[in-house]
């Protein structure tokens, strides 16, 4: 027992110290170029969405070397995985607002990882610019703390869910909505937003379901209830994989053919991989239209098609413009004690549109697209894009 | 108790000539030892940077769910596998008293070892009429139920979106407001924890623990209430594992429900058994370990799965004790 | 009405796929008194497999029989190296080395196939029967039809075969069977395999009927597969299927009529209170209980 405990002891002894030690020697080295942290969910449930701004703010970096840099500096990324949790978020940031080199910081995609890394940077005084985390939460936190080093390019979900309503109700002109909506901070909270607009939209609500995101698989229980309220339209809050699901599922099980409308982020070729014949004619409201006639977009889409042989996504090009921004701001004089503010003031013109900041870092000005899946591929609908920006 | 002769035989064979004996060696790492290592941590924000800080504290704040699982598994020999359900619980109570009503962090804290402790009462009394094996996947079923709640009771925890903005603690006078402050925070519930885990096992109740583990027949017919000191038992490890969620609540300032999945509680329950079953120094050591080794070793991220996976197949045929165990997992449920 | 219907009937399709794994499963539990925590695992690991031999253009049946071929030969490696060593030891060690192994397999199957959903094609397309009003899929009729031949197959096979009796030997009383020279290392990986092959099985229908091979479906199979077991009386293969097909009518019917996003409330409700209640289940094996 005595030589037990004297091991134990011993042991324990040895254990923190050596540890500190080793991580003491895995220590960040120092370099001279100028150094950004990307974080998001690198692998996990959620790694579709963090290797798509891995691939867009790497192009982006790509193309910025190799046009000379900024102000002759070599823009390096770093990717740390944060797998959309709070607490390895809250590590990643801790680590990144450690080391003195990092000059700012790209990241996260879901809000939950966002809302835990941001203290962590505003004490650091650390900029962050978020390319994928919608949640309206995010405004309420950066209002009552005065993080005045955060802001996101892309818009709030609360801007989201009036449009998809819009385009159910008044461009095409449906009366009776049921919604299936993912039981995740995005899914619940766009939900909320989409209760009042249709309730302000004079149109009803006839159905209400909610499923667990990448849990959840059997979709039939859902479906027959929102089948038998008898809608004429089926709004889809979640994303590609259960969308895609949902949507085959409600073909399979026949219960019928209604219009259906997806949120943001179900634009991934994915989408119509998993859900087949059943996803033609459907839509998907996005904040990101790859066939937008921009010059910016245009050369953004070929050159995201030469170098990953897949058209981007919503991700990948908000993801693709933060290091230009980044880059912008730094022309025009910001250090990495100011960044945060120029960033806030500038006007950036990119793939998604131009790009200006409200007080609280809320973007300003997107206006959405609306995509409709035809013979296999996501195409524009430019009619219904224009009347839900009118 | 199963006493390791050998180990210590050898022990005695190579050092028979010194004037120092192993024991009075051992008497003295007994006592250096530990102190060296509080001389270390009480130093620690002088000495290592703010990350290694901040891994540090994270460590501490799960030696307390670690310690709690193992006097739950180790030395009441309850299977039990959904400890990251009590953290999560201490920390949404946290969040939800501190941000929702403005609780101050001392009362606020104490509900959270409360509310954690509750649910272990209310859990641990079935469990006394579920054994072994059973009682494992019904508290995985816990922690998927308790996720299901958090998740879907979207006005009181703000569903998957969480609950952010907690504020920094105050205690009376004491505020916390920088990131030393939070390690002194998690240090000090930690060593509570651990005091107070040293002393139920050193005391009588300690031995009615174990009596009712090894030779539940015989402890009963000694008038020792299984139900009580099982369910007992349960509500300790449960409200250790509450108070150390709150302390996390507070420190990321943000409660969401993917920081207390089923891969947590597998991650405390790993804890416990690679660290050693019934051992004190085991939880700490299996704490330290398992949440600092893949900071260090981030590169392995994708293979840390499979990585845990072999750890338990490893440590259940070659080593059942542990690292620093006393008690063989394998001998804890008899047919 | 009809959508009450509606909900059992594809509450009944579910539970022909809980039933099938659930079987395989409780005939581990049956002969070794051990929870075969990677049963799931073994059967998504196999989907995938299946999955991708259709996708090389492999035939479709000769797909899935390789599928089940490879979720048996994997249920008896899982044997060999992380439960035949603790054959001896009691109940916990195993357990723990179960959850390790589904950990590994996971673990492998995230790194070949990747996180993302993958979708799992019908050779056939969607065809509908209506009965007053309820629609049945032509797929719903395989699965029913599936698991009605699987479950007689196994029957036949238990109850009539020199393999079932050994079987059944081995589960009244392991000391004896090996004494009187049944071949307990023969029989026992065996027993592994036929569970883990009616597991792919089931895990190729779950493939289908909800198109999606990913990676929790293992997770998610074994969870439901012991719920479905506990509920008609672990060990016994009668009580595993009939929980199986309850699992899913009350399932259904729960997020139909109760609230959506509580399937896992749902299932571990029943299941505490039945092992509360009735620790043995709904149709507890006759013998003695070993528990």
């Amino acid at each position: 027992m005595k030589w037990q405990t004297a091991r134990s002891v011993l042991l324990a002894g040895a254990v923190a110290p050596s540890l500190m030690m080793g991580m003491a020697l895995l220590a960040p080295a120092h370099a001279e170029s100028l150094n950004f942290a990307v974080i998001g969910p690198m692998s996990g449930d959620n790694a579709v969405y963090g290797v798509a701004l891995q691939r867009g703010t790497q192009l982006a970096a790509k193309q910025i070397n190799a046009a000379g840099g900024v102000n002759g500096d070599q823009m390096e990324l770093e990717f740390l995985d944060t797998q959309c949790q709070a607490t390895q978020a809250a590590s990643a940031a801790a680590k990144i607002a450690a080391d003195p080199d990092v000059f700012a910081v790209i990241g996260d995609v879901c809000s939950s990882a966002s809302l835990a890394a941001m203290p962590i940077f505003y004490r650091a005084g650390l900029t962050q610019v978020s390319g994928s985390s919608t949640s309206p939460k995010i405004t309420e936190v950066v209002r009552d703390n005065g993080y005045d080093n955060f802001a996101r390019v892309i818009p709030s979900d609360s801007q989201q869910a009036g449009k998809m309503v819009d385009l159910a109700t008044k461009v095409l002109g449906k009366k009776r909505i049921a919604i299936l909506y993912a039981s995740d901070d995005f899914g619940q909270q766009i939900y909320g937003y989409q209760q009042l607009a249709i309730e302000a939209s004079g149109a009803e609500l006839v159905a209400a379901e909610t499923y667990t995101p990448t849990q959840t698989k059997n979709f039939t229980p859902q479906l027959t209830n929102i089948a038998s309220a008898k809608p004429d339209v089926l709004l889809i809050d979640g994303y590609y994989n259960d969308a895609g699901a949902a949507v085959s599922q409600l073909a399979r099980s026949g219960l019928g053919d209604i219009t259906i409308i997806n949120s943001a982020g179900v634009d991934q070729a994915d989408y119509i991989k998993l859900g087949g014949e059943a996803t033609e004619g459907s839509y998907v409201f996005t904040y990101y239209n790859p066939g937008s006639p921009l010059e910016a977009n245009r050369a953004f889409v070929q050159a995201f098609e030469a170098e990953y042989g897949e058209k981007p996504n919503e991700q990948a090009a908000y993801g693709y413009e933060i290091p230009f921004i980044y880059k912008l701001a730094i022309e025009q004089g910001a250090t990495r004690e100011t960044l945060a503010e120029t960033v806030r003031g500038i006007s950036f013109d990119g793939p998604t549109g131009t790009t200006r900041f409200d007080e609280n870092g809320d973007v300003l000005g997107k206006s959405g697209a609306v995509m409709v899946v035809k013979d296999g591929q996501f195409v524009v609908d430019l009619d219904l894009t224009q009347a839900v920006n009118r | 108790m199963r006493v390791r002769t050998e180990a210590s035989g050898a022990a005695t064979a190579v050092s028979s000539r010194a004037p120092a004996t192993p024991a009075t060696i051992r008497s003295y790492a007994r006592i250096v030892l530990p102190v060296l290592l509080l001389l270390f941590l009480l130093a620690a924000p002088g000495l290592i940077g703010s990350y290694h800080l901040h891994v540090l504290t994270l460590i501490l704040i799960y030696v307390p769910c670690a310690l709690g699982q193992n006097l739950i598994t180790g030395n009441s020999g309850q299977l039990s596998m959904g400890h990251a359900a009590f953290f999560g619980l201490g920390a949404y109570a946290v969040a939800i008293l501190s941000v929702r009503y403005g609780w101050p962090a001392f009362p606020a804290l104490l509900a959270a070892a409360g509310a954690a402790g509750l649910v272990g009462l209310l859990i641990g009394l079935p469990a006394i009429r579920i054994s072994g094996d059973y009682l494992f996947i019904v508290t995985i079923g816990v922690n998927l139920v308790f996720l299901d709640i958090v998740t879907q009771w979207v006005p009181v925890t703000g569903g998957t979106a969480g609950i952010p903005g907690l504020p920094m603690p105050s205690f009376g006078f004491v505020r916390v407001r920088s990131n030393v402050d939070y390690f002194y925070l998690a240090l000090a519930i930690a060593a509570l924890c651990f005091l107070v885990t040293l002393a139920i096992t050193r005391s009588r109740f300690g031995k009615m623990i174990e009596a009712s583990r090894d030779d539940p027949v015989a402890a009963a017919a000694c008038g020792i209430s299984l139900t009580a000191v099982r369910v007992s038992v349960f509500v300790i490890g449960a409200a250790m594992a509450g108070l150390a969620g709150g302390v996390l609540g507070y420190f990321i300032g943000f409660v969401g429900p993917s920081d207390f999945n089923v891969q947590q509680s597998l991650l405390i329950f790993e804890m416990a058994i690679l660290g050693g079953l019934g051992s004190i120094w085991g939880s700490v050591a299996g704490a330290a370990i398992l949440v600092g080794l893949p900071e260090i070793l981030r590169f392995l991220q994708p293979y840390r799965l499979g990585l845990l996976g072999l750890i338990m197949i490893v440590l259940m045929i070659y080593r059942p004790q542990g690292l620093l165990g006393s008690v063989r997992i394998t001998n804890l449920i008899r047919k | 009405m009809t959508a009450f219907l509606q909900q059992v009937v594809n509450g009944l399709a579910s539970g022909s796929i809980y039933a099938l794994i659930a079987v395989g499963y409780s005939m581990v539990y049956g002969v070794l008194e051990l929870i075969n925590f990677a049963h799931g695992d073994i059967f998504m690991l196999a989907t995938f497999l299946t999955l991708t031999l259709i996708l090389l253009g492999v035939p479709w049946p000769l797909a899935i029989l390789l599928g089940i071929l490879a979720g048996a030969i994997l249920a008896m490696i899982v044997e060999r190296f992380a439960y035949r060593p603790l054959r001896n030891a009691d109940r916990i060690a195993p357990t723990i080395t179960a959850v390790g192994a589904a950990l590994i397999i996971q673990n492998v199957a995230l790194a070949t196939w990747g996180p993302q959903t993958q979708p799992f094609p019908l050779p056939f397309g969607s065809g509908l029967i209506q009965l007053g009003g309820v629609y049945i899929t032509v797929l719903q009729l395989i699965i029913f039809g599936m698991a009605g031949i699987c479950a007689l197959a196994l029957y036949l096979l238990v109850q009539l075969t020199p393999w079932g009796r050994a079987m059944r030997a081995i589960r009244d009383d392991p000391t004896t069977a090996e004494l009187v020279g049944v071949p307990v290392n023969r029989i026992v990986p065996a027993v592994y395999a036929v569970g883990g092959g009616l597991g792919v099985i089931g895990g190729i229908l779950f493939a289908a009927y909800y198109n999606a091979v990913y990676i929790g479906m293992g997770f998610t199979g074994t969870m439901n597969a012991f719920v479905a077991a506990v509920l008609g009386g672990i060990g016994s293969l009668k009580g595993a299927f009939i929980g199986g097909l309850l699992l899913g009518v009350m399932q259904a019917l729960a997020i139909g009529y109760i609230a959506s996003g509580f399937e896992n409330t749902v299932a571990f409700v029943i299941m505490i209170v039945i092992l509360v209640l009735k620790p043995r289940g709904l149709f507890a094996l006759p013998t003695a209980s070993r528990v």
